[in-house]
C-alpha cells in the first residue's frame, strides 16, 4: 500500500533572502506535480513538518517556496543552504479554481508573506495568457518586509498587468504609497465581473473583504486561502478542521460563499 | 459464493480450547482482567488469561488499529526507512463488544478515502473480528439508538452467551475458524434461545440518544464551564481519530524518528498556530467542537454519527459530562 506519510528528498538549489525573516528556496525534487494554490508538507528530519504554499508556477518547471521564520521547522529551514536537502510530500489541497479566471479581470490583494501563494497563480495566468487584466495590490509593514521585490519590475512590464505597492510605515527613502492595502482598491478601475483573490494575515483579510463588499464583489467572486493548524495534510489528523471543512483537502482555497454559514468561520 | 451465515454452538468450558486452536495460527487479542475489575484488551500469551465476564473494557480495542503512539519512519543521516507499515502475523480480535466493532467501521471512513492510511488499514485487513454480544449492558450504554445494539454488528463472527454454551454465527469465509470438534452444529432450539437472549439484552438498554437534533450553542457553553479540558472523553472514545505528529532525534540530529500519537480537540494547543494565534481560543470553542464534529460534521459527510453509544465518556468524565443529556437537551424542558 502506498504510504502518503513518507516524504521524499529534495535538494535546495538556491536560497534568496527576501526580507529579514523571509527566504525563498528553490527546490529540486523528482517529478513533483502541482497547481497554483496547492501546498506541500516540508520536513526537516528530526525537527518536524510544516505546510508551505508553493509560490512558483509549474509552467516554469521549477519548484519554489517562500518561508517566514516562525518556529521550529521554519527556523531550521532558514539555517540551510544551497546543496542541503529537505524532505517534501504533496502537492496537497484543492488549488485555485482556474476556470474562474479565464478571460477575466483579476484583482490580487496580498499582505506580507501572503503574496507567496498568489504569486504562483499570477505567474501561471501570465504564462497561459488567458486573462483580461491582472491587478496586483500588495502591502507589507515596511519597505523591508516586501517580498519578491525583484519581480515587481517584471510584472510592471507585462501588458495588462498592473502592480500597486503600499507599506504601513514608510522609511526616509520610500517614495511609494503608505497606508493599508485595501486603500489601493481606490486606485484601480475594476470591471463589474472581476474576480478577487485575497491572501494575508487574518486582520488584513477582514478589512479587504469589507472593502471588496463595498465595491459590490459578490461572495463567490471573493476567493481566499485559509490557514489552520495542520499536521497530516491529507484529511486524517483532524487539526485543520474548520466547521465541516478540512482546510487541507477541501481547501486551502475557498470563496467567501463557501465559508458563509460555517460556524467556525469568522471574518 | 454467497457469504452465508453458519450457526454453531460451543460449550463454555471448551472456549479455552477454541482460543488455543486459534492461537496456533493467529496472534490473538482478547479481554484480560487487570486488578480487581478492570478489563483491557491484550495480546494474549495463554488462553487462561482471557476474561469472558465483563461489561465492557476500559479502553476500546481501537488502540490495536490506531495505537496511542506509533512510529511513521526512522531516519539516519540523509535516508529514511518506512518502519511503520509492515504487515505482521494475522490477528484475531476476540471478544470485542458490538459497539466497539461498530467504532472501527466509523474509523474506516476517516482512514480510507482519497488518501489511505496504510498503518491503520493494513492492521484492519489483517485482523478477523470475533465479537462477544452483550448480555448485561451497562446503564450508560445507548448503542441501540445508533443503529447497532448489544448483538448486531459488522464482526466476522459473533458469539452470544446462552447460559452453559455460546452461540456462534460465522460468515462462510471464516468457516475454518469454527471447524473444530469442540464446536457443534446449532440445534433449532439454540437459534430460538439466542433470539430470546438477544431480545432480553436489547430490552435492558434504556438510554437512547436523539438523532438529527440541532445543537444548542448556549447550552453547550453552559456545560463547557465545568469541563476540565482533560481530554479523557476523547482518549477513551472508540471513534475519535485525531492525532499529532512529532519528530524525535538524537542530539546529533543524525538519527531519529517521526511518530504520531493520539491528540485531543479538547486541548488548547490543538489549534494553536505559530505566532500565537489560537483558532479555538476558548474552552467552550473546544467543547463545542467535540459535539459538532461527532453529531453534525461527520454525519453530514458519512451519513451516520461519530458515536457508537458505548457510554465510556459519560462513565469516565470526572465532572459527569453526559453525552446523551447534552444531545437530547431541549430548551423547552429547562428553565435557565
Ligand atoms: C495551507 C498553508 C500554507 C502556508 N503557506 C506558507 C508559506 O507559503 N510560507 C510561510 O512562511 N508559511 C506558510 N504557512 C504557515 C506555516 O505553515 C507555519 O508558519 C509553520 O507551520 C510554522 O511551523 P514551525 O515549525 O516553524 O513553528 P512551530 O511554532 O514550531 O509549530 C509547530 C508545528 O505546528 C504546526 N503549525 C504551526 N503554525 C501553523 C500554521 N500557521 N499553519 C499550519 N500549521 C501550523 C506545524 O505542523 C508546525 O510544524 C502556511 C500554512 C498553511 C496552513
Ligand atoms: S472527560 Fe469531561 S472534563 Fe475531561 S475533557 Fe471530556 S468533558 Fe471535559
Ligand atoms: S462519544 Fe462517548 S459514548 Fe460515543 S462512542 Fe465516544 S466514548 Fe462512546
Ligand atoms: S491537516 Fe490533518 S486533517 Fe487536515
Amino acid at each position: 500500500m502506498q504510504n502518503p506519510y513518507l516524504p521524499y528528498k529534495a535538494t535546495i538549489k538556491s536560497v534568496k533572502q527576501e526580507t529579514p525573516d523571509v527566504k525563498t528556496f528553490q527546490l529540486e525534487p523528482c517529478n513533483f506535480e502541482y497547481m497554483p494554490g496547492q501546498f506541500l508538507e516540508l520536513s526537516i528530519l528530526g525537527i518536524g513538518e510544516a505546510p508551505i504554499s508553493i509560490t512558483s508556477s509549474a509552467t516554469r518547471k521549477i519548484l519554489e517556496i517562500s518561508v517566514k521564520l516562525m518556529g521550529q521547522v521554519t527556523g531550521a529551514l532558514h539555517e540551510l543552504e544551497a546543496g542541503d536537502s529537505v524532505w517534501i510530500r504533496g502537492a496537497y489541497g484543492n488549488g485555485f479554481p482556474l476556470e474562474r479566471f479565464e478571460g477575466k479581470e483579476i484583482v490580487f490583494v496580498g499582505g506580507g508573506i501572503g503574496l507567496a501563494p498568489l504569486r504562483s497563480l499570477i505567474n501561471y495566468l501570465i504564462d497561459k495568457k488567458n486573462f483580461k487584466k491582472i491587478y496586483i495590490l500588495y502591502g507589507a509593514r515596511t519597505p523591508d518586509d516586501l517580498v519578491f521585490k525583484d519581480e515587481f519590475d517584471v510584472w510592471n512590464k507585462i501588458k495588462n498587468v498592473e502592480l500597486h505597492v503600499t507599506v504601513d510605515k514608510g522609511t526616509d527613502d520610500w517614495k511609494g504609497n503608505v497606508g493599508v492595502v485595501g486603500a489601493l482598491l481606490k486606485k484601480i478601475n475594476i470591471a463589474p465581473d472581476a474576480v478577487s483573490v485575497v491572501c494575508g494575515p487574518p486582520i488584513m483579510i477582514h478589512f479587504v473583504v469589507k472593502d471588496l463588499k463595498s465595491l459590490n464583489f459578490s461572495d463567490d467572486r471573493i476567493i481566499s486561502t485559509m490557514e489552520r493548524m495542520m499536521k497530516c495534510g491529507i484529511g486524517k489528523c483532524g487539526h485543520c478542521n474548520i466547521g465541516e471543512k478540512y482546510v487541507c483537502i477541501d481547501g486551502p482555497v475557498f470563496t467567501l460563499g463557501d465559508m458563509k454559514g460555517n460556524r467556525e468561520f469568522k471574518i | 459464493m454467497q457469504n452465508k451465515i453458519i450457526k454453531k454452538v460451543i460449550k463454555k468450558d471448551k472456549i479455552k480450547n477454541w482460543i488455543n486452536e486459534l492461537m496456533k495460527n493467529y496472534k490473538v487479542i482478547a479481554p484480560v482482567k487487570e486488578g480487581d475489575e478492570d478489563v483491557f484488551f491484550r495480546i494474549i500469551k495463554s488462553a487462561d488469561d482471557v476474561c469472558m465476564d465483563f461489561q465492557n473494557t476500559v479502553l476500546s480495542p481501537k488502540e490495536f488499529f490506531f495505537p496511542k503512539s506509533e512510529k511513521i519512519f526512522e531516519f539516519e543521516g540523509d535516508e529514511i526507512s518506512d518502519s511503520g507499515s509492515k504487515i505482521g502475523r494475522k490477528r484475531i480480535l476476540f471478544g470485542a463488544r458490538p459497539c466497539d466493532v461498530h467504532g472501527l467501521t466509523i474509523l474506516d471512513n476517516v482512514y480510507k478515502g482519497e488518501f489511505n492510511d496504510p498503518y491503520y488499514l493494513q492492521r484492519r485487513e489483517n485482523t478477523t473480528i470475533i465479537s462477544l454480544a452483550c448480555s448485561e449492558p451497562d446503564e450508560n450504554c445507548f448503542c441501540k439508538s445508533l443503529g447497532t445494539g448489544p448483538v448486531l454488528c459488522d464482526a466476522d463472527i459473533i458469539i452470544t452467551d446462552l447460559g452453559d454454551r455460546y452461540f456462534i454465527e460465522a460468515k462462510t469465509d471464516d468457516v475454518n475458524l469454527v471447524n473444530f470438534d469442540i464446536i457443534k452444529e446449532a440445534a433449532p432450539g439454540d437459534v430460538e434461545l439466542k433470539d430470546i437472549k438477544q431480545k432480553e439484552s436489547e430490552d435492558k438498554i434504556t438510554r437512547a440518544i436523539e438523532l438529527n437534533k440541532n445543537l444548542d450553542d448556549l447550552h453547550l457553553e453552559a456545560e463547557s464551564r465545568k469541563c476540565l479540558g482533560c481530554g479523557c472523553c476523547t482518549y477513551i472514545c472508540p471513534t475519535c481519530t485525531c492525532f499529532d505528529v512529532s519528530d524525535e532525534s538524537m542530539i546529533s540530529k543524525q538519527k531519529g524518528k517521526r511518530f504520531r500519537c493520539w491528540d485531543s480537540c479538547m486541548f488548547p494547543s490543538f489549534a494553536l498556530l505559530a505566532g500565537g494565534e489560537n483558532t479555538r481560543e476558548e474552552k467552550s470553542d473546544r467543547f463545542k467542537q467535540r459535539f459538532y464534529h461527532k453529531f453534525k460534521y461527520y454525519p453530514e459527510k458519512y451519513g451516520k454519527v461519530m458515536c457508537v453509544g458505548c457510554g465510556r465518556c459519560t462513565r469516565k468524565c470526572p465532572v459527569n459530562t453526559d453525552v446523551v443529556k447534552i444531545i437530547n437537551y431541549n430548551k423547552l424542558d429547562c428553565n435557565y
